[in-house]
């Protein structure tokens, strides 16, 4: 599986997460091409419906993002992503697809280099995994 | 262009044909379903007899929400003299609304729709029965040598239980008191670890082609492990292997048994009590509930002696839609009752047939009015002075307690059960 390329399908929300994208863009910071970026205005508008249809469609990993608790646009729209996370990786796994491949992590406008550290280390972790269970 | 015309005919064949298999030109105007629908009574404006006089005389289909708003619950159909079947008839136009593009509101961000669909990817080996009872045989999908007779169908409760973790209503533990009352009358049925959804919301949302797939994979599947007898416990289950595969896919080639009615044609050990004897009382006319002195503080419960084992525990029973109107299991609930100790069942005013819709069905439009009628539903409950409400349906209990979490000052501790969950622990609970 050394060419095994993933696919993986990042929710960035809007305030943060996407700016911070753009940062390590404009900074030039070097991460893997395996993400398909999808802008939301919020982390918590990813439902767990978003999260098991990118699977469906072939996704071997997800990773959504948003700005840091208390740094809410909305106020409190993180915290609402942060149990549905918890309750999408329950259905992940049930699904038969490792929890490892669901990841969220919290981003902000200025930090362009935890976006493509998180991004590295996260498409290493899908490489170790291969393919997604439904694709194999 | 002769795409858009081929596709026009093929509308218009299936349109012909649905208003042949529903019966649906044999309306009489009488508007009895209008009169019946829940969501008229609960404010808001539907007619099915305005939908079909307009499909039948004037080829006019439903508006874009009008098709998506029926809840399929089966009341117009249980009185209209002429037995069209009209929650058959709008879910076949939803087949057609799905061509042209015209998509339901999906509740939970259409967690329930995706779930089903990922259930129809042939690689997918699910985890979900954790949670079984030791003595359970669960059996993956790859490993089914045809020796496997009696199958129990779990269904989609671990998932509902995921999601509606805040609720607390213990989805799995019907299952799991299913499977210990049937092994209680000496039946010893196996678990399919990667049973599939059954697809009865993606049928009864127009989506045909989803349903056949997963109809497909749960056939094959039984059909490798030999199923003789599917047990099934949820009523959308329980009419979808009954009576929709067949339709759909021809003989099944195996039985389909409710479990609670096996279990009132098998009572287990524990239910020892007469049946039938217990007809339950009925509240007046405008609900006021007959004097019973068995509810608490009453004259009849002597004093310190009387402690909570021994006094009656008063219930009531909902019959939802699945159950009673589209399987016609009535008796068999209320015979359990009758036979568990301790049990008095106190009937609401609109039950069997009558019964009202708990307000909300296959994940779609949800909103105020479904609110409403799960409020007025949990009032009827609550008037008959039953401290639980039973029902054989997990998503009515869902649905009744999403509307109890926003409006729970009017419930009055009213609780809902699911009856197998709650026979269980009256009969042949561990000891």
């Amino acid at each position: 599986m050394a060419d095994f390329e993933p696919r993986i399908v990042a929710f960035a929300c809007n305030w943060c997460s996407y700016a911070g994208a753009d940062l390590a863009g404009v900074s030039r910071l070097q991460y893997p091409p395996n993400i398909r970026t999808i802008r939301v205005m919020c982390s918590g508008r990813v439902s767990p419906g978003h999260i098991i249809r990118a699977f469906e469609h072939g996704a071997d990993g997800v990773f959504v993002s948003g700005c840091h608790i208390n740094d809410c646009h909305y106020g409190f729209g993180n915290r609402w992503a942060e149990k549905q996370i918890e309750k999408t990786l329950k259905l992940v796994e049930m699904l038969g697809i490792e929890p490892d491949r669901l990841k969220l992590e919290w981003i902000s406008a200025s930090e362009g280099e935890k976006f493509a550290t998180s991004i590295r280390t996260f498409v290493e972790r899908i490489k170790e995994l291969g393919r997604s269970p439904l694709q194999r | 262009m002769e795409e858009a015309r081929s596709k026009d005919e093929a509308r218009a064949a299936e349109v012909a044909s649905l208003i042949k298999d529903t019966r649906a030109y044999l309306c009489i105007d009488c508007s009895k379903c209008t009169g019946s629908c829940p969501i008229g009574k609960a404010g808001s404006v539907y007619s099915p007899r305005l939908l079909v006089q307009h499909l039948v005389l004037d080829g006019r289909d439903p508006s874009e929400t009008e098709v998506w708003r029926c809840l399929t619950c089966g009341l117009c159909r249980e009185r209209c003299p002429s037995d069209v079947d009209f929650p058959r008839f709008i879910s076949r136009l939803r087949a057609t609304a799905l061509i042209d593009g015209n998509l339901p509101q999906t509740t939970h961000g259409g967690t329930f729709q995706e779930l089903m669909r990922i259930q129809a990817n042939e690689r997918l080996r699910q985890n979900k029965m954790d949670w079984l009872p030791e003595w359970v045989n669960a059996r993956g999908a790859d490993d089914l040598d045809g020796s496997t007779e009696d199958v129990y169908f779990v269904g989609c409760a671990p998932y509902f239980d995921v999601v509606f973790a805040d609720f607390d209503l213990d989805l799995k533990g019907t299952h799991e008191a299913a499977l210990e009352l049937l092994k209680a009358t000496g039946l010893n049925p196996v678990v399919l670890r990667d049973e599939r959804c059954c697809g009865h919301d993606a049928l009864w949302s127009g989506d045909v082609e989803l349903f056949r797939k997963l109809a497909g994979r749960n056939l094959e599947m039984f059909k490798a492990a030999g199923v003789k007898r599917l047990f099934v416990s949820c009523p959308e289950g329980y009419h979808t292997f009954a009576h929709e595969y067949p339709a759909h896919l021809g003989e099944l080639g195996f039985e389909v048994i409710n479990t609670v009615k096996y279990l009132a044609d098998n009572p287990p050990p524990g239910f020892d009590m007469e049946g039938d004897t217990n007809t339950g009382t009925r509240p007046k006319a405008g609900g006021v509930v007959e004097a019973d002195g068995a509810g608490d503080g009453g004259a009849v419960t002597c004093g310190a002696a009387a402690d909570a084992s021994t006094r009656p525990e008063e219930v009531t029973y909902h019959d939802s839609c699945r159950m009673g109107r589209f399987s016609g299991i009535y008796d068999e609930p209320r015979k359990m009752l009758a036979m568990t100790r301790g049990v008095t069942l106190k009937e609401m005013e609109f039950t069997r047939a009558q019964a009202p819709c708990c307000g909300s069905n296959l994940w779609i439009n949800c909103d105020s009015l479904s609110k409403k009628m799960q409020m007025e539903l949990l009032e009827e409950a609550r008037k008959t002075g039953a401290g639980v409400m039973l029902t054989a349906c997990d998503k009515c209990r869902i649905h009744l307690a999403c509307a109890l979490m926003q409006n729970g000052h009017v419930s009055d501790g009213l609780k809902t059960d699911n009856i197998l969950r709650f026979l269980y622990r009256k009969g042949v609970r561990k000891t």
